[in-house]
């Protein structure tokens, strides 16, 4: 069976079967399994399943994700999003659309402390959307704006994906998570440009808030920064010690954790049964992540064992072809998937499969990671199963539509393509930072 | 049916006792990688075999230990895209199938980490880690009994779902807290 077949095959199967509501750790176990069987024989399939749960496991770069997950959690349930909303409604609110730029400002803050786009979503959408609402914003901007902003959360470090990425596709994390930092940034900066300009020619989507009192206003903003200053100095600690190279991600997690537990149980935000359930949370999602990943690393082996890296060098050798046509190729096929399935799914199904194509042109594989990362984020926002866009709907009820979600989100969707364009124009605004590192 | 019913609430406690054992392994894994940076960066001094303690003891419990949990909670990631226009009795059946496939995949799987548990268990697995070495072989076996008493879990629940389906009766369905 050629590369090529095993390639396709294995990858409708998986699809079929995710389709049939099979979870994804299973579908792509079980496929990876019956294709060791079929090209090798049962004894190899059943060796390769005895032998890669455990190696998969006990491995000191995956340790960054439970540690990751359980900062996030921390800084979640001890409402430092609360603050950041608080600090970034102060200091943005007066502006046109202010409380919705203030919401962007604070998810990338909360970004900055926690790895999930959902959780990120999640935790926004209660603080600001009734806030915005009840100034009187409109519907679709309040909610596309959290569950737009929340994808933040997977390009600032800390990032689960970039994690997961750089294990897959054996590139170097700490280059990647520092690699997110100016996308990151540069998408909060465009849809901040959007919503001030939307905003300032409908001013009827966003009624300008006014400060009576300057006096007040300015006293909250000083007092506001109060309550966030040690969230800054832990996120510009982690970053600054992933950029040093004094910390591995893990210790940048484990110490962000314990920090962010030391400073909500300082501030009387945490309580013990509020940082059990960020333990139990992010540990779950760990466990959640795991049975996908045993499979995914199967379906990896399975790839390499059918040759794909060396049918992408012959074939690219052979065909010449433009790495500019293949990047945009491989955008469409992350926006299709986007469309359908979850981003853990959807990063741990293509590396395999891209990240040997990529290879074989020489293109950079942490800019590859940039551009994964972001086309999996806007899956997020893209309908019909928009990930994002369900954690909002859920946390907003019946007061707003399904609908009005997404095309909040259409906006949003608009600057993703100027976005996306610049960063394949540009591949130094992902590579800058990384390569400026010892 | 009810012998069924009263085993799954027996299953609850070693369900819970593996997550917490996953929540402690979490909570160690945080503490220990702290102290160790904060031992090498301010007192010059890190804890010897942190790295094989952490990578071979901790993170494969946080793996590994709350699976019976997850299908406890129904909390595998799956996809409800195509079924949502299937009719109710439909995914009920479709329901069975797909645990039964779980099922056959986690008891291959729970079958194979015993085979390599017992031999590695038998050969004294160590890790050299800087201060000598660490021991390793009875990390291997959280794998088939996290497996396993994930399988056992679903068996009894398809066993259950069927029943309850038979009568009528909605499904044990999912449980959301310990």
């Amino acid at each position: 069976m050629s590369a090529l077949t095993v390639s396709l095959t294995t990858l409708v199967a998986i699809l079929v079967l995710i389709g049939l509501r099979v979870p994804i750790g299973v579908a792509i176990g079980g496929v990876a399994f019956i294709g060791f069987w079929l090209l090798r024989n049962l004894d190899v399939a059943l060796s390769v399943l005895r032998d890669t749960p455990f190696v998969f496991a006990a491995s000191w770069d995956l340790t960054a994700i439970p540690m990751f997950l359980l900062m996030g959690s921390i800084a979640n349930n001890s409402g430092i999003s609360t603050s950041l909303f608080r600090a970034a409604r102060a200091w943005f609110g007066g502006l046109p659309g202010g409380l919705a730029v203030a919401t962007n400002m604070a998810c990338a803050g909360f970004a900055a402390a926690c790895g999930s786009s959902v959780a990120a979503a999640a935790a926004m959408a209660r603080l600001a959307i009734p806030e915005m609402l009840k100034n009187g914003y409109d519907k679709g901007l309040a909610s596309g704006v959290v569950a737009s902003a929340g994808t933040l959360a997977a390009l600032i470090p800390p990032s689960i994906l970039f994690v997961l990425y750089g294990i897959f596709a054996e590139v170097s994390i700490v280059k990647l998570l520092i690699a997110g930092i100016l996308p990151g940034l540069l998408t909060a900066a465009v849809y901040t440009i959007m919503i001030l300009i939307r905003c300032r020619l409908d001013p009827s989507l966003a009624p300008l808030i006014k400060f009576e009192n300057k006096e007040e206003l300015r006293h909250e903003r000083w007092a506001s920064l109060g309550e966030v200053w040690p969230l800054i100095a832990l996120i510009l600690g982690i970053i600054g010690g992933l950029y040093g190279g004094v910390v591995t991600p893990t210790e940048a997690g484990a110490g962000g954790a314990f920090l962010a537990a030391v400073i909500g149980f300082a501030q009387r935000r945490l309580t013990l049964s509020l940082f059990l359930a960020s333990l139990k949370d992010s540990m779950v999602t760990t466990a959640t992540l795991f049975f996908i990943g045993v499979g995914a690393v199967m379906y990896t082996k399975l790839l390499a064992l059918a040759g794909i890296s060396q049918m992408f060098t012959d074939m690219i050798g052979s065909w010449a072809i433009n790495p500019l046509l293949l990047v945009i190729a491989t955008s469409i096929v992350y926006l299709i998937l986007g469309m359908f399935l979850d981003p853990l799914g959807i990063i741990l199904i293509t590396i395999p499969i891209f990240v040997p194509m990529f290879a074989a042109l020489n293109l950079d594989l942490v800019w590859l990671g940039v551009l994964v990362v972001k086309y999996v984020e806007i899956g997020l926002l893209t309908p019909p199963v928009g990930f994002n866009v369900y954690v909002v709907k859920n946390v907003v009820g019946d007061s707003i539509p399904l609908e009005t979600i997404f095309r909040g989100c259409f906006w949003f969707l608009g600057c993703e393509v100027i976005i996306m364009t610049l960063l394949i124009a540009f591949p130094q605004i992902s590579l800058w930072l990384p390569n400026t590192m010892n | 049916m009810r012998a069924i019913d009263r085993l799954l609430r027996w299953l609850e406690w070693p369900i819970n006792l593996l997550l917490w054992g996953g929540l402690f392994a979490g909570f160690m894994m945080m503490m220990h990688v702290t102290v160790d940076v904060t031992g090498r960066t301010v007192f010059n001094r890190p804890f010897a075999g942190t790295t094989e303690i952490v990578a071979g003891w901790y993170m494969v419990a946080v793996a590994f230990l709350p699976w019976a949990f997850i299908s406890r909670t129904d909390g595998h990631i799956t996809v409800d895209m195509f079924m949502r226009l299937a009719s109710p009795r439909f995914l009920a059946k479709l329901e069975i199938v797909i645990k039964l496939l779980t099922i056959l995949w986690v008891s291959v799987f729970s079958y194979q980490t015993f085979i390599r548990a017992l031999q590695q268990t038998r050969a004294g697995e160590v890790w050299e880690a800087a201060g000598g070495f660490i021991l390793i072989w009875p990390s291997r076996w959280m794998l088939p009994i996290s497996g396993g008493l994930m399988v056992l879990y679903l068996i009894l629940r398809v066993i259950s779902d069927i029943g309850h389906h038979a009568r009528g009766r909605p499904t044990a369905g999912r449980v959301e807290e310990v």
